[in-house]
């Protein structure tokens, strides 16, 4: 995969202009209501989770394209009330936060009545039972191609209903390169996979929802904070979610995203990175709960390696770089594995053993230069002009169209997100 | 016969040169480009008894070349990361063009490009028409490898061997290498070369700061979206000013790192050399 030109950090509130603007939209404390609810949208979105296939862009797929933020932000609502009447069906007043960024400090409510009332009690009884986890995995999938398969045809929007919701920040070199907001339904997906974990709790398909959305964004070098925080409030000892949150870490403690940060500490602008140090200590506590729920985790240890090496401690980082080595059979984590281990041995002063690990990444990936780099540079400690000029000549060839995947290392985890989506379609009955 | 004695002259500096790498064990020679300023201006006229050199701490006996006698070579090493704006870019290509055009017969001059990946579009050649169409055809993508492209630099220059100058131009922090920073100040601690950095960016120059003290260069900081045409002229008027020493080492232990203290005899000069070199434990 070729190295993104541009990467992307969802946070909560990146813009100053997006508190200001939301405080003065804010909700009273004071619950507000909402009268005349009509159940139209939530018929709607019913049958368009009824009607969709799957990974495809289907007529059902083409109309919820055409729901506006506000529309998502009704939905938001509506798929609760439903929720809530198929567990209480004699509740009648819904008092539920609503999709607005920042969080309100009370919700709304919503008394539904007459023919809406007993629409919504139709669709309540309709999808009761069994069919409510099958609704909501529908409902988390819909939402989910839409993002995923038809983020360009979604329905745009005003200013006003933008402003409130998540937002995107690029971040190209270092620097940040520009800002968008963040499609709503992602948390619509989200909220659905929550209930029907909450329905279901011993089914890992909201699980694997989670991790192949995390991965989908990863592989973009999109780091979701929303997203891994309900992760892992569902599912706080997964070992695969605590993986995409050390990964996450460690993404954020490097110099790209740092640098991104520096200008932004001490405003009122927030991205959602801490120091490097922060991030780094946050890394390795989710490494090393991964190995401790799954000892085999191989990539969980290379990166505790890693991770390990960059905080200072090379012994430990050599140790855990080696018995991740020794614990992978997959070409790219080998690669990694040997040259992280390089990197540590030659901070520990072992320049031969760094010499033996940086050969055995370059014969993993024989194109790639940055082992060849290194191999220049030890060379010449040594005073070998030879091998300086043969490695030297190697990495900077221009003849050469190199591939390296040290380029992509902050999305490698992800490499198989496309196929996590993939089986997280497959396992909603009735997918092609 | 001027050119003949320099040629001579060369020739044997050459050889000197190539024996006096200063990794090796048993240190053959050691050279030292020693920049003289008094008032930011440099000294010229000195001899070799000007020159007080001490090799961890010894007196050595140092011989003074002439610099007109040896040719030079320039690695041009620009950031051509995508945080270079198309106006950047294009001055970026005028004071590299002003650079080669300051070259005299005889110098080399080789473009390395980084994003994050260090490319070496055009390596050190005397044809320096081949460099100037490299420079103009560079375009900026990707993220910043400025510790890679520093040590591939300073590499190439090395085992080129001569007389070589780094001119390393950056706008921004790494954020692409995979070599620690620390292990790059430490080959600037054993090769040849000076280095000297153009700093166009508004973050933490500290490893360009511990790099170009590492060879007895500087950093130029020419502020965010500075013209670096000025600083790259600046940086070959200075190089060329400065004297170059050698001498072979004696009474000082081989092995390990040699600490270096050069002076002047000239009062209120101040003198910019490399604080020391490594060699090879025997």
């Amino acid at each position: 995969m070729p190295p993104a030109s541009l990467r992307s950090i969802v946070a909560g509130l990146l813009l100053l202009a997006l508190p200001i603007q939301a405080a003065a939209q804010r909700p009273p404390a004071k619950t507000s209501s909402i009268r005349d609810w009509q159940p139209a949208l939530l018929e709607r979105w019913v049958a368009v989770a009824e009607q969709h296939r799957p990974g495809q862009i289907d007529t059902a797929l083409v109309e919820a394209t055409t729901w506006t933020r506000a529309d998502l932000r009704q939905l938001w609502l509506d798929v609760q009330m439903l929720l809530r009447v198929i567990a209480q069906p004699r509740e009648d007043r819904f008092e539920i936060m609503p999709l607005v960024l920042p969080p309100p400090r009370s919700p709304v409510a919503i008394e539904p009545r007459g023919e809406a009332r007993a629409t919504l009690d139709g669709l309540a009884k309709r999808v009761r039972g069994g069919g409510l986890q099958l609704l909501l995995k529908r409902g988390a999938i819909v939402h989910t191609d839409v993002a995923t398969l038809a983020a360009g045809m979604v329905a745009l929007d005003d200013e006003a209903t933008a402003m409130n919701a998540p937002v995107l920040m690029s971040v190209g070199d270092g620097r940040a390169a520009g800002i968008e907001s963040v499609s709503l339904h992602w948390d619509l997906g989200r909220l659905m996979a929550e209930h029907a974990h909450r329905v279901a709790p011993l089914d890992l398909w909201p699980r694997d929802w989670y991790r192949a959305v995390l991965g989908l964004g990863q592989q973009l070098e999109q780091f979701n904070s929303n997203h891994l925080r309900a992760a892992l409030r569902v599912f706080p000892d997964d070992p695969w979610l605590l993986f995409l949150k050390g990964c996450q870490h460690e993404a954020l403690s490097t110099p790209f995203f740092q640098e991104f940060a520096r200008p932004f500490r001490g405003t009122q602008l927030r991205p959602d990175i801490r120091s490097e140090g922060a991030e780094l200590g946050d890394a390795e506590d989710a490494f090393r709960r991964v190995l401790q729920a799954d000892p085999s985790f191989a990539e969980a240890r290379l990166r505790l390696g890693r991770v390990l090496g960059r905080r200072g401690r090379h012994a430990e980082a050599a140790a855990e770089l080696e018995a991740a080595l020794a614990a992978t059979t997959e070409p790219v984590l080998q690669y990694f594995a040997a040259l992280f281990l390089a990197v540590e041995r030659e901070a520990l002063d072992d320049p031969d053993a760094a010499v033996t690990a940086y050969i055995r990444a370059s014969d993993l990936a024989p194109a790639a230069p940055t082992p060849r780099l290194a191999l220049a540079r030890l060379a010449q400690r040594r005073g070998d002009r030879e091998t300086v000029l043969v490695q030297l000549d190697r990495a900077l060839s221009p003849g050469v169209d190199p591939q390296d995947a040290w380029w992509n290392y902050r999305a490698l985890q992800a490499r198989h997100a496309d196929r996590w989506l993939t089986e997280v379609r497959a396992g909603v009955p009735g997918a092609p | 016969m001027r050119p003949t004695a320099a040629i001579a002259v060369a020739g044997a500096l050459w050889a000197a040169a190539a024996a006096a790498q200063t990794f090796r064990s048993g240190v053959d020679g050691v050279r030292l480009d020693v920049l003289v300023t008094a008032g930011g201006r440099p000294v010229a006229g000195l001899q070799a008894a000007d020159f007080e050199v001490r090799d961890q701490g010894v007196p050595q006996q140092v011989t003074l070349v002439s610099e007109a006698d040896l040719p030079l070579g320039v690695v041009l090493t620009l950031d051509l990361s995508a945080s270079v704006t198309a106006p950047q870019l294009a001055a970026l290509r005028r004071a590299g063009l002003a650079l080669l055009d300051g070259l005299a017969a005889g110098d080399t001059a080789g473009l390395i490009t980084f994003d994050h990946r260090v490319a070496e579009p055009v390596p050190l050649t005397t044809d320096i028409d081949r460099v100037r169409t490299a420079l103009r055809a560079a375009a900026p993508k990707g993220d910043t490898a400025l510790v890679d492209a520093a040590a591939a630099a300073m590499l190439r220059g090395d085992a080129q061997g001569g007389r070589t100058l780094v001119v390393l131009f950056s706008d921004g922090v790494d954020t692409a290498s995979l070599t620690p920073a620390d292990h790059v100040i430490e080959t600037a601690q054993r090769v040849n070369g000076i280095v000297y950095a153009v700093w166009a960016g508004d973050g933490d120059a500290r490893f360009l700061r511990d790099l170009t003290r590492a060879t007895g260069g500087r950093v130029i900081d020419i502020g965010k979206g500075g013209d670096p045409a000025p600083a790259f002229l600046e940086i070959l008027r200075e190089f060329r000013s400065r004297y170059v020493l050698t001498y072979t080492p004696s009474g000082a232990p081989d092995g390990g790192w040699h600490a270096l203290e050069v002076q002047v005899t000239r009062r209120g000069a101040r003198v910019d050399a490399r604080p020391g070199y490594f060699t090879a434990r025997p």
